[in-house]
Formats: structure tokens, sequence, C-alpha cells
């Protein structure tokens, strides 16, 4: 740069070759940061979808176990052990001391 | 000379020159002159004007392109550039779960695969139909050829089970793939299958209750876009999801459902009927805690099933309902003071010729009866001769205003009934309708007016869902006084205690008013209208002193037996004695103590209230009284694995308490279930004792421990009790002070149980020992 303040060619010069070179390394930032979020992207989606299948499982045992603790299950088993609704006179109520 | 050579002595001389005299210019510059001059023109300047002219056409050219394909050409370019690159997606709403009142799941969506192909990307349209026909139970001869069509998509099989899907997915067949959808599920399979309904294979309500609250229930399917590489892996740009069905929370009791189902469909069976069906309904409330009808319906497997399967008579069916309509002319004639109980009727003897009817009492033949004995014995001449002194205006008034005539707004599909307008009530069906013919009703509108009767005359909207989904509900009114109400009450338990003709449904220990039903049902095809087939009803409150439960019982055209009395009378004594047992009404509970000593007890069995407690994010959800596994659920929703303390089956008490923050400034407090009491007193013993100890006095925590026993022995249930937080040094301890132990010393064990609303071992004072149900 000369004394006066203006530019010489060199200095010209050095800027635009510094210009370039941080353009570079904004184009390849660019280029890493759209590779990166695609990639983040697919593990989110990959990750959402390993989620979803979970939850399905869980609504699925849940429904299961609704099955299996169904009225008429739970009632049939009482019945294969000898256990009924209680009649008049043989419910009994213990009080904790 | 090289031309190089020539250029760079040009170059030298030019350098040279600027140092000679102004005299050797002239000289210098001649060669430029002798090129211009050789030739005759400036070829220099135009060499560049050629140039320059190239440049400026090829940039105007490729200006004019770019203004081409971004201007012209731009938006379908874009439009074809968001087409390969980018590809909507539907994303299918969850349908919402429907809940009985306890939180029991009715039906429920989960995700299951269905198959589809793309017959333009199968390769071998043979090898694929024949690899994937076995998996699917498909005929391979069909689905070749649904292959071999030149479409981009077909369905081959939906909503299939996860072990087939997989077997689909590891033949890995071209053009064949598997995408996700929702499949309703009823996990009780028939239980209130009716009523439940059913939804299609795209979700969309069918029947039943899946189809009335359909809009409720279905959400709203969202499509997104998704973009897609070079690969053709795609992800998603927006975060958008689609709107998830709204859950419905029903005022169905799964037991007493259950209780109800078990006993009618034992009685169809046995009185061979077309169908039978049971209604429920709280007194107090206004809630419907049962609707059964048997044969079954499984929605799970609805297109097995015929229309008339699924039918839900109780609420489409109208019908005439005989002598269970009885109650109702008697309530109004003494609401409008026409008769008093002991007003007397001539009962013509068993037969009442009249000029257009003939009305027969079934057999028995009355002179004088007391308004009082004429449900008991259901006499039908008295009842016509009734309806005569209250008139058709009257009457009707009062059956419009229990709602017959008129759908009861619960949100399912049903019949208004027949209920003539006034000019067309004729003498004959004013007498007719006095004994419930010439009138149709349905179930519901029946259970209604029962329910009306049994809560003091006052008409009270009969409630099935308990979400605000935007019904229309009538109005609450009085239809009757009270003491009117309690006149027919008094009448209808003589029917069944006194020699009525509802003996059998008696209940021991328990009061009970009802009133049997016989009806005629219409036949076109008969000469006075009427043929053999019967509807046996039964209508009954229970228990009668203290109304709670009324039960409403039908079976349509039973074979073997046809009398309400006799058929429908011992399905409410099952249904209500069964129900009493499980709300525990039942009488003759005997309060037993650990040391022997045992007395009578009448406090029932405390319920969970109708609707399930939501629990607001970050805070502790309610499980005492819950089984362990289903606390441990309860807790691991909101993010928390408690401690386990005790032996036990049911959850005694729990840390922190219910509604309360399961962290405090960010600290997570402990989170602990005790399945005993024992447990939960060694803890609240062990946290006194340490205090004391912290005070180093011995002699306070031999106070404390004797305080915190005695409170737990006292109260008979430890009382609710907040933590002593100690955020500062980061320490908490779950367990209860004694300071917070006494302050809420004072809290009733019924409330306790209100709140909770489970069983536990019953804590009653000494006050309470000994008293009756009633």
């Amino acid at each position: 740069m000369k004394k006066n303040g203006t530019l010489g060619a060199g200095g010209w010069m050095l800027g635009l070759v510094l210009s370039l070179l941080f353009s570079m390394v904004l184009g390849v930032a660019l280029i890493w940061l759209s590779i990166d979020r695609n990639d983040t992207a697919y593990t989110i989606h990959k990750m959402q979808k390993r989620v979803e299948e979970a939850r399905s499982h869980v609504n699925k045992l849940e429904v299961e176990r609704d099955s299996l603790l169904s009225p008429y299950v739970l009632g049939k088993k009482a019945e294969e052990l000898g256990m009924g609704m209680a009649d008049p006179g043989q419910v009994r109520r213990l009080e904790k001391q | 000379m090289r031309p190089g050579s020539s250029l760079s002595m040009r170059a030298a001389g030019r350098a040279s020159s600027s140092r000679r005299p102004h005299t050797n210019q002239r000289r210098l510059s001649d060669p430029r002159e002798t090129e211009k001059n050789s030739a005759g023109t400036d070829w220099q300047t135009l060499r560049f004007q050629i140039a320059a002219v190239l440049f400026g056409v090829l940039w105007v050219v490729l200006w004019g392109r770019a203004f081409y394909v971004q201007i012209v050409m731009g938006p379908e370019l874009a439009e074809q550039a968001m087409r390969q690159h980018t590809y909507t997606e539907l994303v299918e709403a969850r349908r919402g779960t429907i809940y009985d009142r306890n939180g029991q799941m009715l039906a429920r969506s989960v995700q299951v695969r269905s198959v589809y192909a793309n017959p333009r990307e199968v390769r071998d349209p043979k090898h694929t139909a024949l690899t994937l026909a076995p998996l699917l139970g498909l005929d391979a001869a069909s689905l070749q050829k649904l292959l071999e069509k030149d479409r981009s998509f077909i369905w081959v099989r939906r909503k299939i089970d996860d072990a087939t899907a997989e077997a689909v997915r590891n033949a890995a067949l071209p053009g064949i793939g598997l995408s996700r959808e929702y499949e309703r599920v009823y996990p009780f399979k028939h239980l209130a299958g009716q009523l439940l309904g059913f939804v299609g294979l795209d979700n969309v309500g069918l029947e039943g209750l899946e189809r009335s609250f359909n809009d409720f229930l279905a959400g709203t399917s969202q499509k997104n876009v998704v973009q897609r590489d070079g690969t053709g892996r795609g992800f998603y740009t927006d975060s958008s999801s689609a709107a998830q069905g709204k859950d419905l929370h029903l005022t169905l009791d799964v037991q007493i459902q259950f209780i109800a189902e078990e006993v009618i469909a034992e009685a169809v069976r046995e009185a061979e009927a077309k169908w039978g069906g049971v209604l429920i309904s709280d007194v107090e409330s206004g809630e419907i805690l049962a609707w059964a009808q048997y044969p079954f319906f499984n929605p799970n497997t609805f297109r097995l099933s015929t229309p008339a399967e699924y039918r839900n008579h109780l609420s489409a069916d109208a019908l005439e309902p005989g002598s269970t309509l009885k109650p109702f002319l008697m309530a109004a004639a003494l609401e409008e003071k026409i008769v008093t109980p002991d007003t007397m009727f001539y009962c013509e003897n068993g037969t009442w010729r009249t000029s257009k009817i003939v009305i027969g009492d079934d057999g028995r033949a009355y002179k004088d009866l007391p308004v009082s004995k004429l449900l008991t014995y259901s006499s039908n001449i008295g009842m016509a001769k009734l309806a005569l002194e209250v008139g058709a205006q009257t009457y009707r008034t009062y059956l419009t205003r229990l709602g017959f005539g008129q759908r009861t707004g619960i949100g399912v599909g049903e019949s208004r009934g027949i209920l003539h307008p006034i000019q067309d009530w004729m003498e004959v069906n004013l007498m007719s309708a006095g004994f419930g013919q010439s009138l149709s009703v349905t179930g519901i509108q029946m259970l209604q007016a029962w329910t009306t009767l049994a809560n003091g005359g006052i008409f009270r909207p009969l409630r099935l869902v308990q979400d605000e989904s935007g019904l229309e509900h009538q109005a609450s009114q009085r239809v009757f006084s009270t003491r009117t109400a309690n006149e027919v009450m008094r009448m209808l338990i003589d029917v069944v205690d006194g020699d009525g003709t509802g003996t059998r449904a008696r209940i021991p220990g328990i009061r009970v008013a009802g009133k049997t039903g016989t009806a005629q049902k219409a036949d076109p095809h008969s000469k006075n209208g009427y043929g053999e087939k019967r509807l046996a009803s039964f209508g009954g409150i229970v228990p009668a002193d203290n109304p709670r439960y009324v039960i409403w019982v039908m079976l349509d055209e039973p074979t073997t037996v046809t009398y309400g009395g006799r058929l429908a009378a011992p399905v409410f004594q099952k249904v209500a004695s069964r129900v009493l047992a499980y709300g525990g009404y039942l009488p003759g509970v005997v309060f037993a103590t650990a040391d022997g000593t045992s007395g009578a007890s009448s406090s029932p069995r405390p319920v969970r209230p109708a609707k399930p407690a939501k629990v607001k994010a970050g805070t502790s959800p309610d499980v005492t009284g819950m089984s362990l596994r289903r606390a441990m659920e309860r807790f691991a929703q909101a993010g928390v694995v408690p401690e386990v303390r005790g032996e036990g089956l049911i959850v005694f008490r729990q840390h922190p308490d219910p509604g309360e923050a399961l962290k405090i400034k960010g600290v997570p407090l402990p989170c602990i279930v005790w399945m005993s009491q024992d447990a939960y007193e060694a803890d609240v013993r062990k946290a006194e004792e340490r205090r004391a100890g912290e005070q180093g006095n011995k002699q306070d925590a031999d106070r404390a421990r004797a305080e915190a026993a005695g409170t737990a022995v006292n109260a008979g249930t430890v009382a609710a009790s907040a933590p002593q937080e100690s955020v500062q040094t980061g320490k908490s301890s779950a367990v209860p002070s004694k300071k917070a132990e006494v302050t809420k010393k004072g809290t009733s064990p019924q409330s306790t149980q209100k709140k909770t609303g489970v069983t536990r071992k019953t804590t009653q004072t000494s006050a309470r020992t000994g008293t009756g149900s009633r």
C-alpha cells in the first residue's frame, strides 16, 4: 500500500488472491455443510422411524396386554380357579389394626 | 528470424527509444507505418474489432440464453426440478383411541404394513407372483395377472401382520414395496361391539360410535414434501406432521359391561330369542355404564358379519314396550292429581270388551283394584281406564317430557321411536298406550325414562361420552315431583317384593323396584295387527331406597317362554346382584378385623372417578391403588423409574404425591412407590429417627416415632404429605416429615379413598362399623 492510502498493484493482487481463497473456503464449507445437513437429515429421519416403530410396538404390546386382561379372559381363568362373583354375605373386609 | 525474436527486438527498440533524443522517434515508428502501408489497412485494429464483435455477439447470445432459461422457461424448469428433487408423501393421521370410564382401551389404531406393487418395475411377474402368493395367501395366477398390468401402483394386500411384512421385505422383489397404514384393533373383541361399530379399510368409521364420532376421532392426514438426493433417498424439509385424532372417553365400565353381556347372552340362548339387550345407567350422573347386546359382534372381523349382527338394536329398533311403560302413566296420573293410590278401578273380571277392541288381563280376573295395585298386577284394563282418565293430551305431554318420540342425543345412531301427533290419538290408541302399545320406543329411551323416575322425577340427559364433543343434550328438568316419584317407586317395589309380576327380580337383602313387560309385536299380516311374537322386558331400579343403578332388559321374540317376568326379571336379578357386588353395595358385607371381631359394613367399593385424571407434563401421575405394573407404566410415561419398597399387589402410597412436580428447580425428586403400609411406616420411622438423631435428641426421636406410628394407626391411612426438600445441598428426602404428617392427620379416610378412587384396606372408624348399607 502506498503512503497516500491507495492500494498498489501488489496490494490488489494480494486482496484478490485472499478473496479467492476465502471464497474457496466458503464454497468448501458450504458443500461440507450441505453434505452434513443431508447426513443429519437422514439420521433424524432414521431415528424418527425407529421411534415410530418402537412406539408402534409399544402400542401393539399394550393391545396384546389388554386382550389378555379382558374381562372375558380373566373371568374364564377365575372360573377355572373356582372363583366367581360374590353372593350376599360372602364379602369380607379386613381392617388394618 | 523467428517471430519471437522480432517481437523481442521491437520491445527492446521501444525500451531504448525512450532513452534516445526525439530526433530518432520518427525513424523508429517507421516499421508500423510500413506494416500499415504494405497491407493498405490497419489490421491490428481490425483484429481487435472482429474479436470485440465476436465476444459481443457471444455475450449477447449468452445473455439471451440466460434470459430465455431464467425468465421465459424459468417457472416450467423450476417445476420440473422440483418434481425431480422432491416428492410428496401422505402422512396418515392416527385415529384416536376409545377408552372406558376407567381408562381401559376399547379401540385403538396400530401401525401395520400393506404390500403394494409398481407393475412397471416388476421384472419377472411370474417369479414375483409365485414368491409373493404363498406369503400373502393369494392365488399366484391372479396375482401374476395383476402384476402384468400397465400401471404404476396397485395394492397387493393391505394390513398384513408383522411377520408376513418381514417375509415380504426379505424377499426383496423388484417393484414390490411395503407401506405403513393404521389398523383399528378392538382388544376386548366383541365387548360393546355394536356400540363401538367399526372402521373401513381407509380408517373411516362405518358403524356405531366410530361413525358417529368419525370427525372427532379421525384427525387430519398431512401431505409432506420430501426432498430426495441423487440416490433417491428422501428426507423431510419441514417438520409438519399430521393432526392426530382425539381420544374418546366413554362412560362405560368394562367390568359392568362384561357382567351385562355374560348374563344377557345366557338368557338369549336359553330363551332362543332373536336378540337381547341390557342397558345400565348411573342414576346420579345419568352416565351409561353398560350397553350389552347379544348375539355379539366382533368389530375386528366385521367383514364376516351381516348388517343384522352389527345393528345396534338398543338404539335403532323402535318397539312397542308393553307394561314397562305403565309406571309413567301412573306417575302422570298422580302428578296431575287425577287419582290417588287408593282410587279404585273396576277391572272387568279380566276381559273388557269395548266398541273397538277387547282388552284382557292375560288370564287374570280382577274386579276392583286400587291404583296402587294396578302396577303390581300389571292390569291392562285398569291402566287403559286410567289412560282415559288422564287424557291423550296430558299423557302425551308427559311422554314427550320423558324423552319419547325424540332422540336422546347421546351420540349414537338412534331412532326417534313413534309417538303419534296428538290429533292421531284416537280413544283406542289412548287405551292401548295406557299399557304400552300403540307407540314405539327404543331401549335407550326407556332407560332415559326409568332413570328420570329413579332420579326423583328429574329428567337428566343420559351421557355416553365424557368428552366435550359438541353433543347437544336436552336440558335437565323436573318431570314429576319427588312425592309422585316416591309414590310410584313404592308401587314398583311392590311389583318385586310383593305379590306382583316381578318376584323373580328379588335380590336378598336389597330392595328392588321394577316392572315387567310382555309386549305383543306388530304383525301386518295378522287380523288385529298383532301376531304371536313378543318382546319381554324388565325395567328395574336398585337399590330402591337409594337408587344407584337403573337396569333395562329386553329380549326380542323369545320362543321358549315369552313373559317378561319369567325371562327378563331373572336377567335383571343376575345383573343387578353382580353389579352391586362389583360396586360394593352388596348386603351382608362383613367387616372383619385382625383380632377376630367382625360386624356389618356398608362402605361401598370406591371406584375411580369416571374421568381419568389427566396428568400434567412434568408432574407425578396418580398411581395409588394401581397394580405395580400399571404404576410403573404411568411413571415411565412421565419419564421416571420409581423405586419400589415393600411387598404387595397394589400401590399403597407414592412419592411425589399425584400432581406434584417431579423436579424442583431442576433437581429430580426421588420417586418411590410403597406397596404396603408397613414399608411406608418403616420409612416414616427411619426418617424421624434420622431427623431426631441429627438434632442429637434421642428423646425427641422416640416421641416422634410414637407419634408417627400413632398417626398411621389412628388415621387408618397415612395422610398425604410433602417431602422435605433440601435443594441447596442437593439432597432430598422422600419420606414425609412428622410435621407434615401431623398437619394432614385430619384427612378422613373416606376423602382419601374418594380422591384415590381405589379399593384399599378398609379404614372405617368405629362410628361406621356396624351400620347397614341403607
